[in-house]
């Protein structure tokens, strides 16, 4: 074969692949065009009897709407686009009407199916579904997913597992990982908290029960988790983890979660810290709660952190001081004045305070 | 019967307000984003505006501000119906001269009961 | 005489044939990457992600860092286009880089600034003074107002020892961004928060988009073909490139227009380099090496969903400049990690991305200019016939349009960016029109830059105070 055959077929392979692959975009746009008229048709159809179905059920006469809605078949996938849009809106009864429909329509039923796909998009798609209709009978397939080798599809179940909110799902996703499995295909910290967050009171139990897990990650989710949703009967368990977790982040959770609680017993725990932790990030994070439970006995070891050699440490406890109110911008003010350590920190906190409540400080540099 | 304006860029939302409030009995004016809502509450007028926070050409809250500096339309109830749902956000709301928060995800029926409740604590 | 002659230029084009055989073969076999990363990225995307995203209260803050010199007509729409970004929490970080005209009064004046006296974190080395601070109310927005030192990177790392979320975001100050931009490049940091590293938007012409207050009405083509031809560029760049090295974590550049970082890595690594001309690749870099010879299993990821629009030249002048800075920054990069190149201790990066950007990216102009001078030789001494010559120029223009063209597919399959079918129709009459003038003068820039940096090169960069960087300056003299 000489170089110029050689060229000829390359050069003509090329003009047929462009050719072909132009026609095809077009061909895919004009299909995609007429399918997008299709699904505008038959929102416009279907969107003012949902909205109205949705606005008058309330009156006990919109059961005939309810009929169209559950028999309702479209070419495209309107009617699910549809809800699917519309769930993630709504709370309350408006919301339980909507999902009554679907089960009524068949659609929960396929979504469990769906979670036994071999295809990972099927098995995505179906705890995605479950997830935002929150319901309970979904809660085995999540929990199941959790294990799934396709990342997404794990961080959907995870997502799904919030969404449908019990004790149950909350247990589940814990022990999930805390196990073996869990090593393996790996969950992050971030979706869960938020999936715990969104179960709410309900993941309480399950939560200050993991805050002795094996797992590093399950405890610092739980402490933070705790804090966020305001868990009083976790503090003594928080405050342990505080103090002797040999993990820092969960140190770090506790200490947040402390702070976010603001209980007065944690004052001892906390100004402890001050003088035994060696973490940068957490001694900071401890004067940061100091200053939210604002308790007097704190102030005066809060004013020895002011002058701790990190920068972070002084920023946070002048912070921290600034909760005190008048005491503490007096303070903060005499350390200002003097040239030591801890006065660069004071000075920076004082005149961003005063930014804060539009006053002028009442010190000169 | 009062009248409300609706002013949210989600046209799900738009349309759910506008047949539940028009069941209500209110008169709906619904708009899709922030300039659009402006001009029709000079428009209309209305007894409560019902204001998204993020929409495009105006936000929410530059919306409500405007309206507060106009001496005649200071007293219009406003209502933020809105998916920030920081506590600052919150602040920020009533700050700029919100008279509610309504944070997204929301119940419709809880929204018509707050709309009614601003409708009877404003003299007319 | 003519024998050796006609040798030469007979060798030659076979060089040069299999040269574009090499590189577009290699690009085809990205491209195959990319199609599959993206299809799984398309199927997958979940607005629920982004909702819970948006709700946590842990969800990371991010620091907007804005560098902005003589700003004054646009700046204000940029910091409230920013401000209006759906993410929980974010702070802006404006640095004033010695404006002369009134982007501090602007500033001031809109958002209510009032003088700070917040210290810099005190880990980067910055080469301007930094004059004053100043805050918004709510702390929302910084703004450092400091003296030019004629270096981006000196103004970002100003604004990196000022800014105080865990993450940072850096952009340019005309930079427009989607509304879920910033969602988009920070899921990958809290789906998996050991690894990744940094992550990079898709950065897209905006060019004859029709505006408002800083967002995009509707995306449509520019009007000249100049831009519409650097649109074409972008696509093959971003969706076909970038997404496949993504896919094998090879991402060389995330651009300067759009990026986002953990911020504790920016430091470890001493902040950008302030005199480099490709400051954000030279970063990106910067992290490659300091986490591979750490021996640390990371991600530097790149988000294909369209999310930052930006103004490209439409004047050839100007695309002219920019092409060669480019070009002369590659080589600037490439020269301070050549530790890298064929090392296999850095793995992929050292054996595969690092390599080929030197062939196929920094060399291709040397080969494009000598090709497109061979051919006329070889016909001119009849050593090449018509049909050799329209066969070699043909298979070398076919396989540059059937890379666009792969991308504009990838586009309109996935991301239905332009609606109408006449932008469609333009694409594609633009990825065949750049191989006609565009592509020789682009080849003509590229060249002009890599003669610069080898010219220029060693003086500047011997003069040149190597600022903020401890580690790697050591590894580039070795």
């Amino acid at each position: 074969m000489t170089t110029a055959t050689v060229l000829l077929i390359a050069a003509t392979l090329n003009l047929v692949l462009i050719i072909a692959l132009s026609l095809s975009t077009a061909v895919w746009k004009a299909r995609r065009e007429r399918r997008a008229r299709r699904h505008e048709e038959e929102l416009a159809q279907l969107r003012p009897v949902m909205m109205r179905y949705l606005a008058t059920w309330e009156d006990g006469d919109a059961h005939d709407l309810a009929d169209i809605l559950i028999a309702y078949r479209g070419v495209t996938t309107s009617f699910e686009e549809l809800v699917a849009g519309l769930l993630p809106k709504l709370r309350g009864a408006d919301r339980s009407m909507l999902v009554d429909i679907l089960r009524r329509r068949g659609t929960i039923e396929d979504a469990r199916m769906g979670t036994l796909s071999r295809l990972p998009v099927r098995r995505y798609r179906a705890v995605e579904l479950l997830g935002a209709a929150g319901v309970s009978e979904g809660i085995p397939e999540a929990t199941r997913l959790l294990g799934d080798r396709n990342t997404d599809v794990r961080l959907a179940a995870v997502r799904a597992l919030g969404r449908i909110g019990t004790a149950e799902a909350a247990a589940g996703l814990l022990e999930h990982l805390d196990s073996e499995e869990a090593l393996k295909h790996p969950i992050p910290p971030h979706p869960v908290t938020m999936a715990l967050l969104r179960i709410g009171t309900d993941a309480t139990d399950a939560l200050v029960r993991s805050l002795e897990a094996d797992s590093v990650e399950v405890r610092t989710i739980c402490a933070e988790v705790l804090g966020v949703l305001g868990v009083y009967p976790a503090v003594s368990g928080l405050q342990v983890r505080a103090r002797v977790d040999p993990s820092v982040s969960v140190r770090l959770g506790a200490a947040h979660a402390l702070g976010r609680l603001s209980m007065p017993s944690s004052v001892d725990d906390l100004t402890a810290m001050l003088r035994t932790e060696e973490e940068v990030e957490v001694i900071a994070a401890a004067c940061t709660a100091l200053g939210r439970i604002a308790d007097p006995a704190s102030l005066p070891p809060l004013e020895q952190a002011v002058a701790h050699e990190h920068p972070t440490v002084r920023v946070a406890a002048a912070m921290a001081l600034v909760a005190f109110g008048d005491t503490g911008l007096d303070r903060l003010r005499e350390i200002a004045q003097q040239d030591a350590e801890g006065g660069d920190a004071a000075r920076e906190v004082l005149a961003r305070n005063s930014i804060a409540t539009n006053t002028t400080p009442l010190i000169s540099y | 019967m009062s009248s409300i304006v609706v002013v949210d860029d989600d046209s799900d939302i738009r349309g759910l307000l506008e047949f539940k409030l028009t069941a209500a009995g209110h008169s709906v004016t619904a708009e899709a984003d922030g300039e659009a809502g402006l001009a029709a509450i000079m428009d209309v007028r209305p007894d409560v505006v019902v204001l998204d926070w993020m929409m495009p050409r105006m936000s929410g809250i530059e919306v409500c501000l405007e309206l507060r500096k106009d001496p005649s339309m200071a007293d219009i109830p406003v209502l933020f119906l809105t998916a920030k749902a920081q506590e600052s956000d919150v602040q920020r709301g009533f700050a700029a001269g919100g008279n509610d928060y309504v944070i997204k995800p929301f119940s419709p029926r809880e929204l018509s009961s707050r709309i009614d409740a601003l409708l009877a604590r404003t003299p007319r | 005489m003519r024998d050796f002659l006609e040798s030469a230029v007979i060798g030659f084009n076979s060089f040069v044939i299999i040269y574009f055989l090499a590189l577009n073969s290699l690009y085809l076999v990205i491209v195959l990457i990319a199609a599959r990363a993206q299809r799984r990225a398309q199927r997958m995307s979940s607005e629920t992600a982004l909702e819970d995203l948006f709700a946590n209260p842990l969800t990371p803050g991010v620091s907007v860092l804005v560098p902005a010199y003589n700003e004054e007509p646009s700046i204000v729409s940029s910091v409230h286009s920013i401000l209006d970004l759906r993410y929980p929490q974010l702070e802006v970080v404006i640095v004033d880089d010695g404006s002369t005209d009134g982007t501090f009064d602007v500033l001031q004046q809109e958002f209510e600034l009032q003088a700070s006296t917040r210290v810099a974190a005190g880990v980067v080395e910055t080469v301007g003074t930094v004059n004053s601070v100043h805050i918004s109310r709510d702390g929302q927005i910084v703004v450092i107002r400091k003296e030019n030192a004629r270096r981006r990177g000196d103004a970002l790392n100003v604004a990196l020892e000022y800014s105080r979320y865990p993450l940072v975001c850096m952009i340019d100050a005309d930079s427009v961004l989607e509304k879920d931009a910033l969602m988009h490049v920070v899921r990958p940091f809290v789906d998996d928060p050991e690894r990744v590293a940094a992550s990079g938007g898709a950065i897209r012409p905006i060019n004859g988009c029709p505006t408002e207050r800083g967002m995009i009405l509707e995306k449509r083509l520019p009007k000249a073909w100049a831009p519409r031809i650097q649109v074409v560029e972008y696509l093959r760049s971003f969706l076909l490139g970038r997404v496949g090295w993504s896919a094998f974590n090879g991402l060389m550049i995330i651009s300067g227009a759009f990026g986002l970082f953990r911020r504790d890595l920016v430091q470890q690594i001493g902040g950008m380099t302030a005199d480099s001309l490709a400051e954000d690749a030279d970063l990106v870099n910067g992290l490659h090496y300091r986490l591979r010879k750490e021996k640390q299993d990371y991600r530097i990821v790149f988000v294909p969903h369209p999310v930052c629009w930006t103004e490209v030249p439409e004047n050839l002048k100007i695309l002219s400049r920019q092409r060669r800075r480019w070009s002369h920054g590659l080589l600037e990069v490439l020269w301070r990690f050549r530790a890298m190149i064929a090392n296999p201790r850095y793995g992929r990066m050292g054996m595969l991305v690092l390599p080929y950007y030197l062939v196929f990216e920094l060399l291709t102009p040397i080969v494009e200019i000598l090709g497109l001078i061979c051919l006329p030789m070889g016909l001119a001494f009849g050593i090449l016939n018509w049909q050799a010559a329209v066969l070699y120029a043909l298979v070398a223009i076919g396989y540059g349009i059937l890379l666009s063209v792969v991308a504009i597919a990838v586009d309109d399959v996935s991301y239905k960016t332009y609606r109408r079918w006449k932008d469609l129709g333009i694409l594609l009459v633009a990825a065949f029109l750049e191989n006609f003038g565009f592509r020789q003068l682009h080849a003509f820039w590229r060249l002009r830059g890599l003669w610069s940096g080898i010219r220029g090169s060693n003086a500047a960069w011997g003069e040149m105070p190597r600022v903020g960087f401890k580690d790697t300056s050591g590894a580039a003299t070795n």
